[in-house]
């Protein structure tokens, strides 16, 4: 065993309001600057639907994440190709999306607002025209962007090209094209901040790599040569080319602000509250068995790795690695453990894609399905119960399984029943005046489980949706705090060769002075 | 190991496990220098944060921080430190929307105005007489006089032209165009709009004040914005109250329709999922996937505009199983208590039955004679003794000249104090018998949008089974009834009686089976009848917590606010539901809420020194004068009850119906007098030998009721009636809510418009002046104070550059949450913009300059103001009927039949003395106050001069600043103030006769100051002015204190009103509450059917709710919402539809009526229901909006599509105009006509475009084709 000290994140869909605050947040403060506008660390897509950049789902189209290889030697290897390959292609390289997938034939765009402004007397009103951001041209038509399908706009057309559709014949992916049995729910995306990340395994210049400490993935803006091995090879298509700089860029979970305990900008801002951050403690010697199982225990052996912050053996372990106390107690505190492991309400975005995310989607419930009755007239599915029955939803749990669980439907139903029965209990507590246990028990879940749930889904205080210890700066190997105080800010002044950690005890572990 | 593309380079990544066991080779972490994640390091550090707010009309009142880096405002996020309510409820953290926090673009974004812009052929104009030597006001007159020079800057607005002017430069011109207009026309043709007082309350107060102190008018927001549900005020009495958000958490069932949360809600939005959590079920009404459906378990799939007849059904089951065939006890004694429900109704003899009519009261019966205010007591019967009773609670005692203290609602005899049981229904009682009674049936006066024969169908009647008795008045023997039981007959619930009563739920005829509702709405009636048990159910299970939540989406329909929210709010009435924490019907639309009302109302109304304010509804004022009655025509005969009589006698339009409102006292008009300067009348009747202010009221009624003077609306289009001069602030009145847009443009700006069709009302009005020719161009002077080149700017004459929200000082609240919010400045306004407390104050300054040359002395002018709600006033109308002096009905009688008639004397040259200080007037007996709840000011007036944030000025409280302001709205206001709570508490139990001041017993010492606001928001303190009791750990629902404290509604029986028996209901067939459909505006004229033939092009109803980029037009604008959508004017269609037009996604379509024309892209989904496409308001016309074929085509001189309110028009409801009668009493926002826009059909085509393109600048207009 050893342990990896990983911030995870849970995405609950069914609290989703699809409003995108999450989305402006990480805007304004990372990439509100040429060459980096079209970027979205974070977006939220529509599903059905093609999502930014278009298609980004199928990897037939753009060979992203990794496959097994089925040789026991090396088990997994990246889609895009063997090393050869990327030799052979370094300066030409198909499988990645070309701009018009993400901001169509004209880019961002802005308006001419300086029209409005004019001192000319005109004989029309003036106006704002559009232009494009990446052209300059003027009075551009936009046809594609970060949220184009909004609300399933034209999902009509793109839904057809939706991935999760796959398993379906075409008369039922047709049939929820249309009005009477449509469906719509909304994903937000970030960088999955994977165990096993794809970016890193591809990136030529060692610039992609995966923080100790949090496991957050980041390109170091040093070291990025641009080649964009990194874009081809997320499944997730979550690294960015900035255009001017030259370099790729992705989200980094905000580290200022992790790094002080606070929830990146994109979770503090959602009003939705569907996000939840702590740290969990995975077994990395085990990475490999979960990137590697088949895809219909992807989920399962995805959980079995990460470890239980109650085990002992686990805590020993923790010490053993120095790692803090207070990363030891997040992990208990904190939601992901208990949502995926536990619970296991959550699930991974497109595990068959086998990246080992960090991050995990509690699938949403949906309105039931319509039938009409016999005159015509508009009627609903489920006539019995107060409470909607799961087999009732609109949202296909085959569309939900491609989505969340390599197409394992077990899964998606389990984590949907557990939130079923728990509104049943507290239904019955607050309405019938008596606990419906049964209902707990017929789920696989007890009392404790089913108020705990409440508190974490219902209730969600701030202190409970994101537990984030800070980072522990004095275990720097090279500073000291102590004399950091003073040179913060000041990087760039202080020598090279300076002297810099001083040492104020002994710092010892065991009989080892270090 | 594992094969992976990827370069090892030396010193780079390395891997720490040594041993080469089966690991990955590239699982890599970094350990080297971490200098390079200063990068991002950096741009996270910032310089300055600060808490602050937006100030938008989306009920967020939200608590943003705001980061100031390198002096630079640069990104914002929220704060989350709300205080907890209690520990079961979720918190508000964090509150803010993706629109909200793109609100830092706009400080140095280019639509930004950053100085002051005059027009400049207006300019040029003006100063060349200047330059002459002649002074301001004549330079104004000289201009305006000239019809050529008036005519020609009149017909450049909109056209951009702009002059950069100076703060001085503006200050003259706007001051000399009110000094001029006061002296030539009067004050009354100044009018100021400004919406929404609680979204920034200081700012709201600055330009009111300003123009109060004129003499100026308000125009109304409230009920113009379609937000005002017409019901609150019609059943409780009160402009609106509702539960805050977490409110909804305590619900366990909720039916939401007409309000898309997740989209427009966005920050209360997450009580949706948690409550379902937490054991709830949300239904949801709505003909599309919404984005709230998203949330629901049961989507009803109901068709748009139908809602109400799906809700009736529902009112019918429940009324049959829940109170005929099992009586539950829990709902049976709640309405017996709280409704008014066990009064009793007089039957009308007709021609074979009879119709309801009137409440019986104490003045009917001799064994009351001498009793006060008789005719404001409604009697009930013992339901054991079978004695009348006069209750406890009504009108009459609200208004007692010597207080009793029986005005509450225990369920005593008021006479003897005794406790009784009040009858609630006559059925197999003794001494009833079955009468047969008529239940107006509207279901076929209106078909299908473009099916209606004719300009729309009579009503017909049910004639049903009512039990009812005899009784003896002073009048001769009369029958009456229950309104319980009228109620059961109006619902179709035989109970036994004979009659059209329907055989069962399948009885598709008659109203109101389940049967019935499938051929208006298109659902199955086993929903509706299993929605209708679930509600019940519920309700009955939890006492109460089912919940409506509403908006919008169904307000904006003719008979929305009126009808078919009656229709929410009966089904929460008879389950119990109004007055408990979690349930009944709550209804959201922007920031509605002024927490602080009272002192809100006290310094934007200016009544600290001048009484009375002068207030216009704006639906009105906008019908009139810009001309759009000319265009109505719709008859009103659909809406009659076949045996209407009374009503329909004054007028069979609007714009007739409306002048009875304004000559009766119902409603206000502004100009007030025809061709007649205020101050001129008040001259005339000094000259005429009046001594006194009654005497000159007396003097004026004389005038009118021989037809020497008479009101302004008689003939708006006079020159002499026209409004003059308009000043926006806070709000976008062109591009955002004038409905009928193209009008606008036309008559009251004297631009370009896009109106294609010809006038159609003039053979159908009889009190309204026509003219041939109608002079355009009414205003001479607009004014703008912007932060963005909107509409409002781009047709103005002066846009003054306003401060952006993080650069002032203000307050917020809203419905939404039950805290105050303070705005602090992030930096100082830039470029030369102003707060608009500034902004008002410097141009006050300069008014006051210059009136000391045009006013030597003050002025004296009569003021008309209509009857008043929430005073006395309310008992000017007896018996709910409709006399006209002018028919010679009744005497002209001002305040009574009539409107006010008051003196009013104002010293112009002290207007920015008192802009600046608080006026003496709220010092005395019931001086200051709201909602009729009122107590002496002067003990808060004195501590104020003392308190360190206002301070002494003039020895008046100083309020020069904005943070000054702040200040003295929180310590004159019970909300925020404990002591005055409690003063005014105490005032009212004198009233009610029970303990209230109690309730804030505890709270005497909290104090909330704007500083204490700005470290954390504050919640407000239970309050006089409003309905709920905030104990500190409970969620604000409203009526709570109405059920607890037993303190009555503020309607005429004190109880809430099922039943309205005003014979101008009775005439409309709305006294019990009914289903009317949406209208057909094709049966009516508004649509240009031809264009239809020529292909490409379809029919459909317009819906225009509030959208998800964009609050109004505010954030439509900006870099992200455009972004992150499609950018610019969008239609949301069907898929089918798009395909029978030929459009595809991201075609541009052309959406027009005869109103005028829109232009936008498409976006087909197949979650839009056919039949209906979706315009999410506001599109505004200043982004992406090009050239029309069409417009060219019909000749227009606007060519441009216009925005969303181009296609629609102003259509006014007449029950909305009725009052002077009980809680059907005129106050400004609290009740007037709304104008309907959602009832438009548009047809919708693909536009022709030219070379593949469409065009946008006016160098390629000659490319355009006419087609």
């Amino acid at each position: 065993m050893k342990i990896m000290q990983q911030m995870a994140m849970v995405f609950n869909m069914d609290k989703c309001l699809g409003c995108n605050t999450c989305t402006v947040a990480c805007k304004n403060i990372w990439t509100n600057r040429e060459g980096a506008k079209y970027m979205f660390w974070n977006n939220v897509e529509t599903k059905p639907g093609i999502g930014y950049p278009k298609e980004w789902e199928n990897q037939e189209e753009y060979k992203g994440g990794w496959i097994l290889t089925g040789k026991k030697s090396s088990p997994l290897r990246l889609k895009i190709a063997p090393k050869w390959y990327e030799l052979a292609n370094l300066f030409y390289n198909p499988e990645q999306p070309e701009m018009k997938d993400y901001v169509g034939d004209t880019g961002t765009f802005t308006f001419t607002y300086e029209d409005l402004h004019n001192p000319m007397e005109l004989k029309q009103q003036p106006v704002a025209r559009p232009k494009s951001e990446l052209t300059g041209e003027e009075n551009v038509k936009p046809n594609w962007g970060v949220n184009w399908e909004d609300n399933a706009a034209g999902a009509n057309v793109t839904g057809q090209f939706d991935v999760n559709f796959d398993d379906m014949t075409q008369e039922e992916k047709d049939a929820y094209l249309k009005y009477q049995d449509s469906f719509m729910i909304y994903l937000p995306r970030i960088c999955n901040h994977c165990a096993n990340p794809a970016c890193v395994g591809a990136c030529p210049s060692g610039a992609a790599h995966k923080r100790e400490e949090d496991g957050v993935v980041l390109i170091d803006q040093d070291r990025c040569r641009g080649w964009r091995y990194c874009v081809s090879a997320c499944p997730y298509k979550k690294p960015y080319y900035n255009w001017r700089s030259g370099k790729m860029e992705k989200c980094l979970l905000c580290y200022p602000r992790l790094e002080t305990g606070q929830p990146p900008a994109c979770f503090h801002a959602c009003p939705g509250r569907i996000r939840y951050m702590g740290p969990i403690m995975v077994d990395e010697d085990r990475v490999i068995e979960a990137a590697t199982a088949d895809e219909k225990d992807l989920v399962a052996v995805h959980r079995s790795i990460i470890l239980d912050p109650h085990d002992p053996e686990v805590i020993a372990q923790a010490k053993k690695q120095g790692i803090a106390d207070s990363w030891m107690e997040a992990a208990q505190r904190s939601s992901i453990y208990r949502m995926f492991v536990e619970w296991e309400i959550a699930l991974p975005l497109h595990p068959e894609f086998r990246t080992v995310p960090s991050l995990f989607y509690v699938p949403p419930e949906s309105p039931v399905e319509s039938v009409l009755d016999e005159n015509g007239m508009h009627s609903a599915a489920d006539a019995d119960s107060v409470l909607p029955s799961l087999d009732k939803f609109r949202v296909p749990i085959q569309y939900l399984a491609t989505m969340l669980s390599a197409g394992n439907v077990s899964e998606v139903e389990k984590a949907l029943s557990r939130q079923l029965a728990v509104r049943a209990y507290r239904r019955s507590v607050r309405v019938d005046g008596t606990p419906d246990l049964a209902v707990l028990e017929a789920a696989g879940l007890t009392e404790k489980d089913a108020n705990d749930m409440q508190r974490l889904l219902s209730l969600a205080f701030l202190d409970e949706r994101f537990v984030i210890p800070t980072t522990h700066r004095e275990n720097d190997r090279d500073t000291s705090p102590f004399s950091e105080r003073g040179f913060a800010g000041f990087q760039e002044m202080a020598p090279q060769k300076m002297k810099r950690r001083e040492f104020m005890h002994l710092d010892v572990q065991g009989d080892q002075v270090i | 190991m594992v094969d992976v593309g990827r370069f090892e380079k030396k010193g780079d990544i390395m891997d720490d496990d040594k041993k080469g066991n089966g690991r990955f080779t590239w699982f890599k972490k970094a350990k080297e220098s971490r200098t390079w994640e200063k990068f991002y390091r950096d741009r996270w550090a910032h310089d300055y944060s600060v808490r602050t707010s937006h100030s938008v009309n989306c009920s967020g009142s939200c608590s943003w921080e705001v980061f100031v880096k390198d002096g630079i405002i640069c990104w914002e996020l929220q704060k989350t430190d709300w205080p907890q309510i209690n520990d079961e409820t979720p918190n508000y953290e964090p509150r803010g929307c993706q629109r909200g926090i793109s609100a830092s673009w706009y400080p140095y974004s280019p639509v930004r105005p950053k100085f002051p812009y005059i027009r400049r052929k207006l300019w040029n104009a003006y100063n060349s007489q200047r330059k002459k030597g002649i002074g301001p006001v004549e330079a104004w007159a000289s201009v305006v006089e000239n019809p050529t020079l008036a005519k020609a800057y009149k017909n450049a607005r909109g056209k951009a032209g702009w002059r950069r002017g100076t703060w001085e430069e503006s200050a003259e011109i706007i001051a000399a165009s009110q000094i001029y207009t006061i002296k030539k026309y009067g004050a009354d043709h100044i009018q100021a709009f400004s919406p929404i007082p609680a979204m920034s309350m200081v700012s709201f107060s600055s330009g009111q004040r300003y123009n109060q102190l004129m003499g100026g008018s308000m125009l109304s927001f409230y009920e113009w914005y379609h937000d005002l549900p017409h019901i609150m005020p019609w059943i409780w009495g009160d402009q609106t109250d509702v539960a805050e958000s977490a409110d909804w958490y305590q619900g366990t069932y909720w039916i939401v329709m007409g309000s898309n949360l997740p989209m427009t809600r966005t920050p209360d939005a997450h009580f949706a999922s948690e409550h379902k959590y937490n054991g709830g079920k949300i239904t949801n009404l709505s003909p599309d996937y919404s984005d709230v459906t998203k949330f629901s378990d049961l989507w009803v799939q109901i068709k748009e505009g139908a809602d109400n007849a799906f809700l009736s059904a529902c009112i019918h089951v429940i009324l049959n199983e829940y109170h005929h065939e099992r009586k539950a006890e829990y709902f049976h004694s709640y309405v017996k208590r709280y409704t008014n429900m066990p009064f009793l109704v007089m039957l009308d003899e007709e021609d074979g039955y009879y119709t309801n009519g009137r409440f019986l009261r104490a003045s009917d019966f001799a064994q009351f004679e001498g009793e006060e205010y008789d005719e404001w007591k409604p009697v009930q019967v013992d339901n054991d003794s079978g004695d009348m009773k006069i209750p406890t609670g009504t009108l009459g005692h609200r208004w007692e000249t010597e207080n009793t203290g029986r005005w509450n609602l225990t369920h005593e005899d008021a006479l003897t104090g005794e406790e009784y049981d009040p009858l609630l229904s006559l059925l197999d009682k003794k001494g009833s018998k079955e009468v047969m009674v008529g239940f107006p049936d509207f279901t076929h006066t209106y078909d299908k949008l473009g099916e209606t024969k004719n300009t729309g169908n009579k009503a017909i009647n049910s004639i049903r089974g009512v039990p009812a008795r005899e009784v003896k008045t002073k009048n001769g023997k009369v029958l009456f009834t229950t309104v319980f039981d009228l109620m059961m007959g109006q619902y179709g619930v035989g109970r036994g009686l004979s009659g059209d009563y329907p055989e069962d739920y399948d009885d598709a005829d008659a109203p109101f089976t389940p049967a019935w509702q499938e051929q208006e709405t298109g659902v199955s009636r086993d929903l509706a009848i299993r929605v209708a048990r679930e509600w019940a159910d519920n309700a009955e299970a939890t006492k109460g917590k089912s919940l409506f939540i509403t908006g919008s989406g169904i307000l904006h329909w003719y008979h929305g606010g009126t009808l078919t929210y009656r229709a929410e709010a009966v089904m929460g009435i008879i389950c119990g539901c109004q007055g408990n924490n979690g349930g009944g019907f709550a209804h959201y639309v922007g920031t509605e809420k002024i927490r602080n009302y009272a002192a809100v109302g006290f310094l934007a109304g200016a009544t600290d020194w001048y009484r009375p304010s002068r207030h216009t509804n704006s639906t009105s004022w906008q019908y009139f004068h810009t001309d759009q009655w000319r265009y109505d025509g719709m008859p009103l005969t659909p809406l009659w009850s076949p045996d209407a009589k009374t009503l329909p006698k004054h007028g069979n339009h609007a714009a007739d119906i409306n002048h009875l409102a304004v000559r009766n006292g119902w409603l206000p008009f502004h100009p007030e007098f025809d061709k007649k300067n205020p101050i001129d009348v008040y001259q005339d009747a000094i000259d005429a030998g009046c001594k006194d202010d009654g005497e000159i009221a007396e003097w004026v009624a004389k005038q009118f009721k021989d037809g020497k003077m008479d009101f302004a609306i008689t003939d708006p289009d006079a020159k002499a009636n026209h409004p003059k001069v308009l000043t926006i602030w806070r709000g976008n009145l062109f591009g955002t809510s004038t409905r009928g847009q193209e009008y606008g443009q036309k008559y009251l700006l004297g631009t370009h418009d896009n109106v294609l069709g010809k006038e159609r009302s003039k053979d159908m009005i009889n009190e309204v002046k026509w003219h041939e020719e109608v002079d355009v161009g009414k205003l001479d002077m607009v004014v703008s104070l912007n932060l963005r080149m909107d509409s409002s700017a781009n047709y103005a004459d002066v846009v003054l550059p306003a401060a952006h929200w993080y650069e002032k000082h203000d307050l917020t609240c809203s419905d939404l949450h039950s805290f105050f919010h303070p705005f602090n400045p992030a930096h100082d306004p830039a470029w030369e913009a102003k707060s608009d407390w500034e902004a008002f104050k410097f141009l006050g300054k300069v008014f006051s300059e210059m009136a000391k040359d045009y006013f030597s002395r003050p002025v004296k002018e009569v003021v008309l103001t209509p009857i008043y709600t929430d005073c006395p006033d309310e008992m000017a109308q007896p018996l709910g009927e409709i006399k006209d002096w002018r028919s010679g009905e009744c005497e002209v009688i001002p305040g009574k039949t009539f409107p006010h008639v008051k003196v009013v004397e104002r010293d112009y040259t002290k207007l920015y003395e008192q802009y600046t200080t608080i006026g003496p007037l709220g010092c005395q007996p019931e001086g200051y106050g709201a909602k009729g709840i009122n107590f002496d000011l002067t003990e808060t007036y004195e501590a104020m001069k003392k308190n360190r944030q206002i301070g002494e000025k003039h020895g008046r409280p100083d309020i020069s600043n904005a943070s000054q302001v702040a200040e003295a709205i929180l310590r004159m206001s019970p909300e925020s103030d404990g002591e005055v709570s409690h003063a005014i508490f105490t005032d009212l139990e004198k009233r009610v006769g029970l303990p209230l001041a109690e309730m804030v017993e505890g709270e005497r010492d909290i104090a909330h100051s704007y500083k204490d606001l700005s470290s954390q928001p504050r919640r407000s303190i239970t309050s006089p002015h409003w309905s709920a009791i905030e104990d500190p750990d409970r969620t604000y629902g409203p009526w709570t204190m109405n059920v607890e404290k037993l303190k009555p509604w503020h309607t005429l029986t004190g109880r809430q009103a099922i039943y309205f028996d005003h014979q101008g209901f009775r005439d409309l067939g709305e006294a019990l509450p009914t289903y009317k459909p949406a209208v057909d505006t094709v049966a009516i004229g508004d649509l240009p059917m031809h264009e239809l033939e020529n292909g490409n092009s379809k029919l459909l109803r317009f819906l225009t709710p509030h959208g998800k980029w964009q609050i109004h037009s505010n954030f439509r604008d900006t870099w992200q919402m455009t972004n992150l959508f499609r950018g610019g004017p969008l239609c949301w269609l069907n898929d089918d539809d798009a395909k029978e037009i030929g459009v595809v996604d991201n075609d541009w379509v052309e959406i027009f009526t005869n109103n005028g024309i829109q232009v936008a892209r498409a976006v087909v989904s197949h979650t839009v229901k056919a039949e209906a496409c979706i315009v999410y308001h506001q599109n505004e016309r200043h982004v992406n909006v090009p050239f029309s074929p069409l417009a060219k085509k019909y000749g227009a001189t606007d060519l441009r599509g216009g925005g969303n309110n181009a296609p629609t028009r102003v259509m006014m409801n007449p029950n909305c105009m009725i009052g002077g009668y009980a809680q059907f009493t005129y106050f400004i926002n609290y009740l007037g006509p709304s104008p309907s826009e959602r009832d438009m059909g548009v047809i919708v085509r693909k536009m022709p475009l030219v070379e593949g393109k469409v065009i946008y600048e006016e160098k390629n207009l000659h490319k355009l084709k006419g087609v």
